[in-house]
């Protein structure tokens, strides 16, 4: 099978997307719609051009029979860091800052390899303690409570 | 503001520490120091090659104030001539160097400033009070918080991009050689830099005024001229110190320059200056005539402390560079979950709103995906920061204009002249990138 490059796809969703912005503009007033019209008229014809780049791309691998490598081959580790990153934000309102920052520093430090627990109870002490002083103490700033603190 | 400054400044010359002793530049402006920096260390005049690069760094710096200092109030000047159509071309202007300067396509750069642009009109219109793309949600009334942009698209962007590169990283410590001899050069040395570093400094100021040249260019194009200039060229390359002194001094010198236009018409030649923009405008500062005027006292007290920053960046760099190169062997695995929960508490304490960590998390995600697919993450900053002035310079500038709008720009001769910019800004970098390639070829 034909591997497209990554540009026809981007240049395809960014159509897609300035097209579906462009029909909510149109049911603005014309006065706040105009400069959005315009933004979004440009962003239509380099879509088309982003488009156009990617398929001279896959022509040109095709023609020298190199095989493309995918642009996201490696994203299982950053989509995890992506997921923890919003389990995260949830356990902040449940949990609280405090408890929720704990839970996953602790799972990224074992996540990328830290095997010393003197290591991750002492990163942990310093990063809560840093912010307790500096957010909560000095600049008496109410970060998020939950359950736990 | 001193701060930011400090920071665009000193992490110039900390890039220069690494690439001077691990060969591993810390910024694209350290990769011509590495070239005879590293081969220095590895002569065993490693500490030599640190305090040369330290001494350069601070009068490079030095000499970018003080030009900073002189030329910026005339030039201010200019911006009094500024009305709605100057102002809306000089946000295009902005949004088409840091387009243009993306390391993939050119149209990938435009399209990111195009998005955020889009990005920048979320929130009630301040012309007519019409919510646009709000989708109902209030806490979109205001618009989309630049700062939890900001922390999502490069530092969130950042750890993702780390997270891919697990295996491997992280050695650097170990690689970092035993220092040793002189921290300063001899007399007889200091006597043959001379020339080097005046030639230098100038190159690295007038080079970082030019909008979208930085500091990778200024140092090749001066080691270039060094080389040029040198009795001995065949030694560049091989741990010659007018090479080390020439990249070194051009580097921190195009830090001056490159504020420049960013503080006497608002424009912004790179991403660092582009962060810095943001600063101004975050606390309500207009670049232009005003800013040297009713807002002299904090203009010129960001020039002094950016000259105080050099000299004491020299002080802490000749104490602390050969420690300091340790932070890189600080495990990913322990600065990731740090950056993340700051993040999250930078994001949160902007207003106090959850509502800002979710914007600051989903930039990040996006930010990851322009990353990995060539879309420079500086534009949409860039262009969330000049949005709202472009949109009003552009409809105001309308009404003015009469319906006629071409002929009203065309009359103008400061909205050509920065059209000409513009045409310029869009053509410079297939120069810049061929002058780079051919002093590259040269040595």
């Amino acid at each position: 099978m034909k591997t497209l490059h990554s540009d026809v796809l981007i240049g395809l969703a960014m159509l897609i997307f300035s097209i579906i912005f462009l029909t909510l503009s149109a049911q603005m007033p014309s006065d706040p719609a105009l400069f959005p019209k315009l933004i979004l008229t440009i962003l239509i014809i380099f879509s088309f051009l982003i488009t156009w780049s990617g398929v001279s791309k896959t022509w040109a691998a095709e023609k020298k029979e190199v095989k493309q490598t995918p642009v996201f081959k490696h994203i299982r580790v950053p989509l995890v860091t992506f997921i923890a990153l919003c389990l995260y934000i949830a356990l902040i309102n449940i949990l609280g800052f405090f408890a929720a920052s704990s839970i996953v520093a602790i799972f990224f430090m074992i996540y990328f390899g830290v095997r010393s627990y003197v290591q991750v109870i002492l990163v942990l002490l310093i990063m809560n303690t840093f912010i307790y002083l500096l957010f909560v103490w000095q600049l008496r700033i109410a970060l998020p409570t939950g359950l736990l603190l | 503001m001193v701060l930011l400054s400090a920071i665009y400044a000193s992490a110039v010359y900390g890039g220069s520490i690494t690439a001077i002793l691990i060969h591993t530049p810390g910024t694209p402006a350290s990769a011509a120091t590495a070239l005879d920096g590293y081969q220095m260390t590895l002569r065993g005049e490693g500490l030599k090659a640190l305090g040369t690069s330290t001494l350069c760094s601070v009068i490079g710096g030095v000499v970018s104030v003080v030009a900073l200092l002189l030329l910026a109030p005339p030039l201010a000047q200019i911006s009094l001539r500024f009305s709605a159509p100057e102002y809306f071309l000089i946000a295009i202007f902005g949004l088409t160097i840091i387009g243009s300067l993306s390391s993939g396509a050119m149209i990938k750069g435009l399209s990111a400033g195009l998005l955020g642009l889009l990005i920048s009109l979320v929130g009630v219109d301040v012309m007519t009070a019409y919510p646009r793309f709000t989708f109902g949600v209030a806490e979109l009334e205001n618009g989309i918080s630049l700062i939890p942009a900001m922390i999502g698209l490069f530092s969130i962007s950042q750890v993702m991009i780390q997270a891919e590169k697990l295996h491997g990283a992280n050695n650097l410590a170990s690689q970092a050689p035993k220092l040793t001899g002189n921290l300063f050069p001899s007399r007889e040395e200091w006597r043959k830099l001379r020339r080097t570093i005046s030639r230098s400094s100038i190159i690295g100021v007038l080079v970082g005024a030019l909008p979208g040249a930085g500091g990778d260019v200024a140092s090749w194009v001066a080691y270039n001229e060094a080389k040029r200039n040198a009795k001995n060229p065949d030694r560049f390359g091989k741990g010659d110190i007018e090479g080390l002194a020439a990249a070194e001094t051009a580097n921190n010198a195009v830090t001056g320059g490159a504020m420049i236009p960013l503080l006497t018409l608002g424009i912004p030649g790179s991403a660092a200056t582009a962060v810095m923009l943001g600063g101004l405008y975050i606390h309500g500062l207009q670049p232009g005539h005003e800013l040297f005027t009713a807002n002299a006292h904090i203009v010129y007290a960001i020039i002094v402390g950016l000259l105080l920053a050099n000299i004491l960046m020299g002080i802490v760099g000749l104490a602390l560079a050969r420690y300091v190169v340790k932070v890189a062997s600080v495990p990913f695995a322990i600065l990731a979950p740090i950056i993340v929960v700051l993040s999250v508490v930078g994001s949160y304490t902007i207003n106090n709103s959850m509502f800002d960590v979710y914007i600051m998390a989903a930039f990040g995600l996006l930010g990851y995906m322009m990353r990995k697919t060539d879309f420079p993450t500086a534009a949409i900053v860039l262009a969330m920061i000049l949005g709202a002035m472009a949109e009003i310079g552009f409809r105001q500038s309308l009404v003015m204009s009469k319906g006629n709008m071409l002929g009203y720009y065309f009359d103008r001769p400061f909205s050509l002249l920065i059209m000409g910019l513009i045409l310029l800004a869009l053509v410079s970098p297939l120069f810049v990138r061929w002058k780079r390639q051919k002093s590259q070829h040269a040595l």
